[in-house]
């Protein structure tokens, strides 16, 4: 697809040594962080947004496929080049071009990562509210293209909530600036909610603006053990329903309990049947009447332990379970799916016994681990990717659960997005002509339909 | 209109929905002279999504309508066509207390909204200047705020999902019930503040919050404005109150004039709001107290006394805009030159014969300018707003004339982002509304449509 005579143009862009066409170089671009993969025919390297501009209008004229790529953590195959065509690598342009402490307002390139500017914005007082879990390696173009979520999301909300402008390559090869730092007031179409989260089928961010936040004051971490998982789940509720909304309310189930427990050995309870992590911040005075609450909450509900952190080496400990959870659950078997499936709160306990019998039914370990205050499930699917028959039960499985989200009041997806991995079940939560409403949409942004084809909206 | 027209309109919505009236048309119309040719009155989605279709049919232009409490911002005046008044659509679907969410339709008011969810001691936090008869789908479609923006953000902010009957007729859904939702493209979001142009909003999930435990009032009153806009700064910086108001003196003596003066003393003042738990409160209102009791003199309010405050901050445009009409000046600028900014347009009214005052949303860098003057006779007064241009420019702001139909000046500054961007805002409005019929006096939009010049 991509013929000589583009490989030299593209070399002219970029210069020679920021082009790979070996085996081994494209080899290395097809994955992300699913079991989905497909070849690009070349990967490029771009330092800034010109060169952005002038391969998108390249591709644009001959019609060629691009797939955008930041740290390649994405969890629904959106950087996958599945339809071949130019992968364009953003992780040079990783500069954080300004932090200005007093406006609370952060410039960064796309390639910086988002651990990168919770430090440098740490270093003011100051913090940017998301917080993926991958956050040591995904990027703010990642971030910014998946709307990604995080721990904080339900007090602080997600990507979209702290988004204030960027600067973006449109597929026709045209580079605009779209919202800014101050307050906006010409009146215009909020195109900047449309680009976040559009899984970089509408444009290619160059220059992200964020919106920073001074760190809380004052933060209190708890822990609480319980026999039942619709314990947890009613805790859950109750807390958010007492008028408290923690920054944090995780949930983890028996299976990643035992797996942690297994690997780090820190003393949790083997027999529990799920653990609450919770933490609440604020300006401080407030705080002891929220944790003592909290605590008369979950042990009204049945908590059989709930352990307060005193300091911040008692509140980091609390921390290592989860933030070990996923890398302890995936030493047990070869491989492993993280959905995201989402419901209201209140229809979480429903959601965790509907995944539980799924799991039962096609026999598959599933380890559940949930960000319980947003309703946001992360069902970790363990199974043997060479094991075939293995295989169409977890097909099943993760069908089965999209289905059961939906039928909840829930969503496909909550922070991972849909790119390639729920293609197929968009059609489960959208009607034909809401699917042609956001075609509609695309094509005026990409009229050939160069970027990201054949992901997140059905062609 | 013509009769047949009239009569298939009815047959759509029953009669007495669609009136002709001059006074029904008149109290539509942004212009004396531009009247509406009906006003029709659906009383559920599916008749807004028939009076849709049967307008593309027509290409007849529909313009979607609440209370009209915002529409002179955002709207043009439009001679002819059919206004679409969706204050009819009054369901609540669902009050959904344990997910302090809410799905209701566009046409309640935020005053009923606020009864409703009062009752299950949840909010909307939003708070209009133009008051709580302003419509749900009126604030979606204008991106209400009010003072609390500061605090709470705007109305989408507080979009879960929305209902909209597309320019085609069709009905489609976006977003859902939960906050973490990635399924789709962030319609709901992006329809906020379309004023019309892409779709009719019919009904919204809305994510509500839980009323604040205590919610405390402070109107601090300084010698000299540098001084308030001083403290505003700390303010902002120290001690996150949800709202930071700054009224000048100007303001504060026009409001005195229309019966209506802000409670408090001092001659340049600052209106700040602090809520959340009840020693949070406690706490913030000790430190502003400890910080500025001696500089400042400082009222405290709360429940109906700090409600009378805020009805009185309300009124501050209507101060100026009187029985002629005023024009409403609006500028961004980063926090950090507000105050700057404010004392040199200060100087600036000082030096000029035009009766104009300076209200802030101090902690958002968003600063008004109201101006005494026609907004139709604007031009009379260009020398004076381009010296509020030139002084926002100088401070790294931008600034608009939010009331007048000066579409050459948005689109310079829209193009100035980007010349990629007016086509490519045709080509959005032209894949949603093929037929161009829905609110083409939408000020998100029209510049981006009408023949340069």
């Amino acid at each position: 697809m991509v013929d000589r005579e583009t490989l030299k143009e593209l070399i002219q862009i970029v210069g020679r040594e920021n082009v790979l066409t070996s085996e081994v170089s494209l080899a290395t671009y097809m994955y992300d962080a699913t079991l989905l993969y497909g070849k690009p025919d070349v990967v490029v390297f771009v330092e800034n947004a010109q060169q952005i501009a002038s391969i998108l209008k390249l591709a644009n004229s001959k019609g060629i496929p691009v797939t955008p790529r930041g740290a390649g953590m994405g969890l629904s195959g959106g950087t996958v080049p599945n339809r071949g065509g130019i992968v364009i690598v953003m992780t040079r342009m990783n500069r954080i071009l300004e932090i200005d402490a007093e406006n609370r307002v952060a410039v960064v390139e796309p390639g910086v990562t988002n651990m990168e500017l919770q430090k440098a914005a740490a270093a003011y007082g100051l913090m940017y509210a998301p917080d993926p879990a991958s956050q040591k390696v995904s990027t703010m173009g990642g971030n910014f293209g998946e709307n990604a979520g995080g721990m904080r999301g339900i007090k602080y909300g997600v990507t979209k909530d702290h988004i204030l402008g960027v600067e973006l390559v449109l597929p026709t090869g045209d580079i605009v600036n779209i919202g800014g730092k101050w307050e906006p007031i010409l009146p215009e179409l909020n195109l900047l909610s449309l680009l976040i989260g559009s899984e970089g089928t509408l444009g290619i961010a160059t220059k992200i603006t964020v919106r920073l936040l001074p760190l809380p004051r004052a933060v209190k971490t708890l822990l609480a053990v319980y026999n039942t998982l619709e314990e947890a789940g009613n805790s859950v509720s109750q807390i958010v329903a007492h008028g408290i909304i923690p920054t944090t309310l995780e949930l983890m189930d028996n299976k990643v309990i035992q797996a942690v427990e297994e690997w780090l050995h820190i003393g949790l309870p083997l027999e529990a049947a799920a653990v609450l992590l919770i933490e609440v911040d604020g300006w401080g005075p407030e705080l002891d009447r929220q944790a003592e609450k909290i605590i008369e909450i979950c042990r009204s509900n049945g908590a059989i332990q709930v352990q307060l952190a005193r300091d911040a080496a008692e509140r980091d400990n609390l921390w290592l379970a989860r933030r070990a959870a996923i890398g302890a659950m995936a030493r047990l078997r070869p491989s492993y799916d993280l959905e995201d499936a989402t419901v209201p709160r209140s229809r979480l306990p429903e959601m965790l016994r509907r995944v539980e019998a799924i799991a039962q039914k096609y026999r598959l370990p599933i380890g559940m681990l949930a960000h319980a205050g947003d309703g946001n499930l992360h069902p970790l699917v363990l199974f043997d990717e060479r094991d075939q028959e293995e295989m169409e039960r977890v097909h099943k499985t993760r069908e089965e659960i999209f289905r059961a989200a939906l039928e909840l009041e829930g969503t496909l997806s909550g922070e991972h997005g849909i790119g390639l991995g729920k293609l197929d079940f968009m059609p489960l939560a959208f009607t034909p002509i809401e699917l042609d409403f956001m075609r509609r949409e695309r094509r005026a942004f990409d009229p050939k339909g160069i970027l990201n084809p054949g992901k997140f909206i059905p062609e | 209109m013509r009769p047949a027209f009239i009569k298939e309109l009815e047959d759509i919505l029953g009669p007495g929905q669609v009136r002709e009236d001059r006074e029904t048309r008149q109290a539509v119309a942004l212009d004396p002279e531009a009247l509406p040719d009906a006003v029709v009155f659906p009383q559920d989605s599916e008749q807004v999504a028939r009076v849709v279709s049967w307008a593309g049919k027509e290409g007849i232009p529909l313009i979607p309508w609440g209370a009209g409490k915002h529409a002179f911002r955002g709207l043009l005046p439009l001679r002819g066509g059919i206004v679409i008044n969706l204050t009819g659509l009054q369901k609540v679907l669902e009050f959904d207390q344990d997910n302090q969410t809410a799905y209701v339709e566009a046409g309640l008011s935020l005053a009923q909204l606020k009864e409703i969810f009062g009752a299950g001691r949840l909010f909307l936090p939003l708070d209009p200047v133009e008051g709580e008869a302003c419509t749900l789908g009126g604030c979606i479609a204008s991106h209400a705020s009010g003072p609390r923006k500061l605090g709470y953000g705007t109305i989408k902010d507080y979009l879960l999902g929305l209902e909209v009957v597309l320019p085609t007729g069709e009905v489609v859904r976006t977003g859902g019930k939960t906050v973490k939702n990635v399924q789709d493209y962030d319609n709901t979001r992006f329809l906020a503040g379309s004023w019309g142009a892409l779709g009719i909003i019919t009904k919204a999930m809305l994510k509500l919050k839980p009323l604040p435990e205590k919610e405390v009032t402070m109107v601090l009153g300084f010698n000299a404005l540098d001084e308030a806009c001083e403290a505003a700064y700390t303010l902002r910086k120290e001690w996150g109150p949800v709202a930071l108001e700054l009224l000048d003196s100007r303001t504060l003596t026009a409001l005195e004039n229309i019966g209506s003066p802000l409670p408090g003393e001092g001659k340049e003042r600052l209106v700040v709001a602090f809520a959340g738990f009840a020693e949070a409160v406690d706490w913030q209102v000790d430190q502003v107290v400890a910080r500025f009791g001696s500089r400042a003199r400082i009222n405290i309010y709360t429940n109906t006394e700090a409600q009378a405050v805020w009805e009185a901050r309300r009124k501050a445009f209507a101060a100026f805009s009187g029985e002629k009409g005023g024009l409403l000046g609006q500028v961004s600028l980063p926090f950090t030159s507000t105050g700057k900014f404010i004392t040199e347009v200060d100087k600036f009214i000082s030096s000029k014969e035009v009766k104009a005052g300076i209200v802030a949303h101090f902690g958002n860098g968003h600063v008004h300018v109201f101006i005494e003057h026609p907004p139709l006779a604007y031009s009379e007064v260009r020398g004076f707003l381009a010296g509020i241009e030139e002084q926002a420019l100088k401070e790294g702001g931008l600034f608009l004339v939010d009331n007048v139909g000066d579409l050459e000046d948005i689109r310079k500054k829209v193009e100035n982002r980007g010349s990629a961007l007016l086509p490519l805002l045709k080509r959005i409005k032209e894949a949603l509304d093929p037929k161009g019929i829905l609110a083409p006096n939408s000020k998100a939009i029209a510049y981006a449509l009408s023949p340069r010049g």
